[in-house]
């Protein structure tokens, strides 16, 4: 609302400063029809917009204008002089009430009346208008000298050459450091040094925050395409807009317009539909599209939905074999995901018919190429009928990539983070190579995927034998995974991207090149292209060979279920089944507490249950702990090491008794235990950490409560809610003589400090009577879960 | 025409660059390979924080049996909005085209017509005048 009022303002200005002129002649020559109908225009159409507004002041001025106006137009009245100042005079007086707006300032009170008046045709003489206008002048006129954010425009070209010159001076920075590192200065330098090292770190960040831009820049000419596209097509459409303050490199700002716009036509030409058809479907006639942009860490989320019909998929699929981008029985393989992506494909439209809005088959390709292009990836879900999601997740600066810096072929390269889903170091052994052909295969979590060798991509001599050698298991914006031998994975860092010239990004092998603090130069990789060069990646032939691939491990993964293979305290080996294990952490012991009831260990600040003590004493310094997880609870398991990754190939026969050993298996011509994880959570259950489901609010301004009752209830499972955040609570307890009882609690429960008052039936309780407080906090537990 | 021009040697041969076009003369020190990219690009340079692209004109020229180890000195321009380095035998000096750009009588050879914008006179003698422009633009058909 805000953006909508301040484009109100700024257009009500902009219409005055064109009608300036037409002010002045009008009032040279009232006679003058166009003029007349310019100021008619100004004063109908500033009445429409306050009125939508809810501005009555300046709706009643502009009412009173527009009739005076109408009349004359109509013949009824003159344009004589009395009449010219009122309007003038109305209109000034609209322009201040505005600039009172923009200036979040309260015009003074009443004085409207006057305004009107004169404006009547049996308004008396002139002189009492001149007065007004004079006073508006004295008074208010002036005073109303507008006042906005205090902001210059300034030339790009000059931005970047302040940016380019920090840039300079954090590398001469850098130097110095190094030199004054390695030589002994007087410390009365260093000291000085590092304060000047302090400056230019801050002087870095406020320089790179001038990049930035707010998304309202983008957002704010979303209302009226919607609204022109939408008369266009003959369907009502809304558009709201959230998120609007997220700011974002300029420069994406300005390459994500046309992907956004075409999104915003896709979804009011094909997902919104016709008002009758929205009617029938029990929808309200009018569609709504929902644009929001939120900043997650470094990345930026912006998702547009709308609540129109969805994706016909069906439709999607016989327009992709149509196109020849797929073959009917691959595409019968796809699943519903794939399906839907088959709209990125070139040349596949979904439009019935070709309209000057969409369905020219130019399209959700380019979208996805331009925003792969900016780092980013999209992902389009849809429920039939209900409408459609885009989620566009884009680096927050162009210029700034998290990036892994590898080495390969004794050369380094940049590899945008977001790429790499895991690092896998080849000394490790668990990795299992096969040679298929001309490709070599490597088995990750249950699934063979093609191995590549940077150097080999980039046609570099491989370093043979490197002590660091790794491979990076890459997830390619469509899902495709593959792995990358390099031959070292140097650092973790945030690079500065420049852009190459076109001979060079013409290899399609680099996005840009970045220097690195030492000011030696990197190159960084175009993963996307490298991977559809080394034909890793769906055009959708491939991703259909993909997917009866996929179809074919989903066989053997039933078969064979990956497991870890670990060392139990007591020296014997255990399998782990895979997927109940979060991951795997080393804590030190004294982190450990053992006690009669069970053993607890404390990461990261949460208490864990923790298993496995049972076999050995856990020894001083570390201890490796599997972390399991169920969605909701987390538990702990000490182990001496894990040995490998592995898959149960064969049946777990079930243990005689039952207890955390689920049964044993045949691994290595060994039997090996099989622990029980629903064992190991069904005993642990209700003890330690839980994602604290249950809530109970307490008054937290009574001592007593907050230090002893707070902790019981804490102990019982439940996350203590502020009384005042007016959220909805799964219990509520209150001391007898408490007042207001909280209405939005499943239950409350009483207490009172007189034993004799305690009534159990209406959940008043006696404050020292532990047991039936607890069962009664369990009542409610079991309740809810 | 009466333009001031930066003299190298570049190939064997003197060379005329416009000095307006000229942002500095530099001597590099460490190329990093682009690998993959083609042949007369020798690779990036770090010039404070920016990151030039170094042409090396011989490959350019296809004078692939041209020896030269020596270069160390690079003509530095910016066109299109990319720093680029050429890479140079000699850096001369300054001098004034006392001409307009002629075509090489008989023709200069294909490859040198295309980086060239002809021959000028200067009051140190004969130059082909080399227009960055020109330059990066034939960089572009070469495009494989």
């Amino acid at each position: 609302m805000d953006d909508l009022l301040a484009e109100f303002i700024a257009e009500t200005r902009e219409m005055l400063e064109a009608m300036q002129g037409e002010l002045v002649t009008w009032e040279a020559d009232p006679t003058d029809r166009e003029r007349l109908d310019t100021i008619f225009r100004f004063v109908h159409t500033v009445k429409g917009s306050s009125g939508f507004f809810d501005l009555p002041r300046i709706e009643k001025l502009g009412h009173a204008a527009e009739g005076a106006l109408a009349d004359v137009r109509a013949g009824k009245r003159a344009a004589d002089g009395p009449l010219i100042n009122a309007v003038l005079a109305t209109i000034d007086r609209i322009v201040a009430m505005v600039d009172a707006i923009d200036a979040g300032e309260a015009f003074p009170e009443g004085g409207d009346d006057e305004f009107v008046m004169a404006l009547e045709p049996d308004a008396e003489n002139g002189s009492e208008v001149e007065a007004l206008i004079a006073d508006q002048l004295n008074d208010e006129g002036r005073k109303n000298v507008v006042r906005p954010a205090r902001s210059i425009r300034l030339p790009v070209p000059l931005l970047d050459r302040v940016m380019a010159g920090i840039s300079d001076i954090v590398l001469v920075r850098n130097e110095l450091a190094r030199a004054i590192r390695h030589s002994e200065v007087d410390p009365v330098v260093s000291s000085t040094f590092d304060r000047l090292s302090t400056i230019v770190d801050d002087a870095r960040q406020d320089i790179s925050r001038m990049r930035m831009q707010r998304l309202e820049h983008l957002f704010a000419t979303m209302p009226r395409l919607v609204r022109d596209l939408s008369a266009e097509l003959g369907k009502h459409a809304m558009v709201e807009i959230e998120g609007g303050q997220v700011e974002l490199d300029r420069e994406l700002i300005e390459l994500l317009r046309d992907p956004l716009m075409h999104i915003l036509r896709n979804a009011i030409d094909h997902g919104i539909e016709k008002p009758a058809r929205r009617l029938a479907a029990g929808k309200s006639e009018i569609g709504l599209i929902h644009i929001s942009a939120r900043q997650t860490g470094n990345s930026i989320i912006i998702s547009v939905t709308d609540d129109g019909f969805g994706i016909n998929t069906d439709n999607l699929v016989d327009r992709a074999i149509a196109a020849g981008v797929v073959t009917a029985e691959a595409a019968a393989q796809l699943p519903e995901e794939e399906r839907i992506a088959l709209m990125f494909q070139p040349g596949v439209s979904t439009a019935d018919q070709v309209t000057s809005v969409s369905g020219r088959g130019v399209g959700m390709d380019v979208v996805r190429a331009n925003i792969e292009s900016l780092g980013g990836h999209i992902r389009v879900t849809s429920q039939p009928g209900n409408g459609t999601r885009h989620v566009i997740s884009l680096p927050a600066t162009l210029s700034i990539i998290p990036a892994l810096t590898v080495k390969a072929g004794g050369q380094s390269f940049g590899i945008p983070r977001s790429y790499v889903e895991e690092i896998v170091s080849v000394k490790s052994q668990t990795l299992e190579f096969d040679q298929a052909g001309d490709t070599l295969l490597v088995k990750f979590l249950g699934q063979r995927l093609r191995c590549c060798s940077l150097a080999r991509i980039l046609d570099l001599e491989p370093v043979a034998g490197s002590q660091n050698a790794a491979l990076l298991m890459i997830r390619l914006a469509g899902g495709d995974l593959f792995g990358l031998a390099v031959d070292e994975v140097i650092d973790h860092q945030e690079l500065v991207i420049k852009p190459l010239p076109p001979s060079i990004t013409a290899t399609q092998l680099y996005t840009g090149s970045s220097l690195l603090d030492d000011g030696s130069l990197i190159l960084m990789l175009y993963m996307g292209a490298i991977a559809i060069r080394e034909g890793l990646v769906s055009d959708v032939s491939k991703s259909s060979r993909k997917s009866t691939l996929k179809g074919r491990q989903k066989a053997i993964a039933t078969a064979e279920v990956s497991a870890l293979l670990v060392v139990g305290l007591d020296g014997k080996r255990r399998i782990v089944r895979m997927d109940p294990v979060s991951r795997i952490q080393k804590v030190d012991s004294a982190a450990v507490r053992l006690s009669d009831e069970g053993a607890q260990v404390v990461i990261d600040g949460d208490i864990y249950p923790l298993a496995g003590t049972g076999y050995g004493p856990i020894g001083d310094g570390e201890v490796n702990l599997l972390i399991f997880s169920d969605g909701a609870n987390h538990l702990a398991y000490a182990i001496q090491n894990v040995v490998d990754t592995i898959h149960i190939a064969n049946a777990v026969l079930p243990g005689e008794k039952k207890g955390e050993i689920e049964g044993v298996t045949l691994f290595d011509g060994e039997a090996v235990e099989v622990l029980d994880c629903h064992w190991l959570f069904a005993q642990h259950d209700g003890q330690g950490q839980r994602t604290a489901s249950r809530t109970c609010q307490i008054d937290e301004a009574d001592p007593w409560v907050r230090t002893i009752l707070r902790p019981m209830v804490e102990a019982a499972g439940y996350r203590i809610v502020d009384a005042d955040s007016g959220e909805d609570v799964d219990i509520a307890i209150t001391m007898g003589q408490q007042e207001t009882m909280p209405a939005r609690a499943g239950q409350v429960i009483t207490l009172t400090n007189d034993p004799e008052a305690a009534d159990h039936k209406d959940g008043v309780i006696y404050r020292y009577d532990r047991g039936t407080l607890l069962e009664s906090l369990m009542k409610q537990q079991r309740k809810s879960a | 025409m009466n333009i001031s021009v930066v003299l190298v040697e570049l190939a064997g041969q003197r060379i005329a660059l416009p000095s307006l076009e000229i942002d500095s003369v530099i001597e590099i020190d460490k190329i990093t390979p682009v690998p993959g990219a083609p042949d007369y690009i020798a690779g990036l340079a770090s010039l404070r924080s920016r990151a030039l692209t170094v042409i090396d004109c011989v490959r350019m020229l296809g004078l692939n049996d041209y020896e030269n180890d020596d270069y160390q000195s690079a003509v530095v321009f910016n066109c299109g909005g990319h720093d680029y380095a050429l890479l140079v035998e000699v850096v001369e000096d300054v001098a004034d085209a006392t001409t307009e750009p002629v075509p090489v009588p008989g023709g200069a050879g294909e490859m040198w017509s295309k980086i060239s914008d002809g021959l000028i006179e200067t009051n140190v003698g004969p130059a082909m005048l080399i227009r960055t422009e020109t330059l990066i633009n034939s960089l572009k058909q070469k495009k494989r």
